[in-house]
């Protein structure tokens, strides 16, 4: 399997976060602008084009991580 | 003098580089659904969560939830990474998968799932260190999808 391929498996449960976060905006209508943005957001980072991209980058990534070369960053998303 | 100049050089780099923690902790809750109909949850968690960021993409996360209403405890602990803006710290999207585990099977088997996770920093300048996002997991055995809507409040970083 290669790394594009196993990109593709883990964005397997992304419809259904898409689905609630639909459901969400129909609850609260004040959010919706908003959600509509991560709903985008979701759908344009599961893209091929983006997958590819992320692809690309992360063998480097994966070399300097077995170097013991750490590069952190911040990322909301790894909170949840 | 000497001394204080060679300190100078060697603390100031050091305190304006402001270099990201590498590990991150966070307490948070979550309302829970897991039996596909988005109308009042499955359930309501508290716990908390973890993160090592090892590279700009890549990041270890974990977490370990109380189930309040079925009263279970569960967690889980895998690999996450991002798939937007890397130099973007208040928005970001990742897809990962995680080893799952808890003391109530029926509810949350034990098994690896796949995940799909949004996160946001709403105010970025009053309150940064609190994040809300949301998740959606995929089990690849029991073929089980659950969704979390969550809040974190990160209260150490090193």
């Amino acid at each position: 399997m290669t790394i594009l391929e196993a990109l593709l498996k883990l964005t397997g449960s992304m419809p259904g976060l898409v689905t609630l976060l639909e459901a969400a905006a129909l609850a609260a209508p004040d959010l919706k602008p908003k959600i509509d943005q991560w709903i985008q957001a979701l759908t344009q980072s599961a893209s091929k084009d983006n997958l590819v991209s992320l692809a690309a980058a992360l063998p480097a990534e994966i070399a300097r991580i077995a170097q013991f070369k750490v590069d952190p960053h911040s990322h909301p998303s790894d909170a949840i | 003098m000497r001394t204080w100049l060679l300190l100078a050089v060697l603390v100031v780099p050091s305190v304006t580089l402001a270099e990201e923690p590498a590990i991150k902790l966070y307490a948070g809750g979550n309302a829970i659904w897991y039996d596909g109909v988005y109308d009042l949850p499955s359930d309501f968690e508290l716990g908390g969560s973890g993160r090592a960021s090892l590279s700009p993409h890549i990041s270890l996360v974990s977490g370990v939830y109380y189930g309040i209403d079925h009263s279970y405890l569960r967690g889980a602990a895998g690999l996450r990474m991002t798939a937007t803006d890397v130099n973007d710290p208040d928005f970001s999207v990742g897809f990962g998968i995680a080893r799952h585990a808890s003391t109530e099977p029926a509810i949350r088997p034990e098994e690896w799932a796949t995940d799909a996770t949004v996160g946001w920093r709403p105010w970025p300048v009053t309150m940064p260190k609190v994040v809300v996002g949301a998740q959606g997991s995929y089990g690849l055995t029991s073929r089980q999808a659950s969704l979390l809507a969550g809040l974190r409040y990160e209260f150490a970083a090193f």
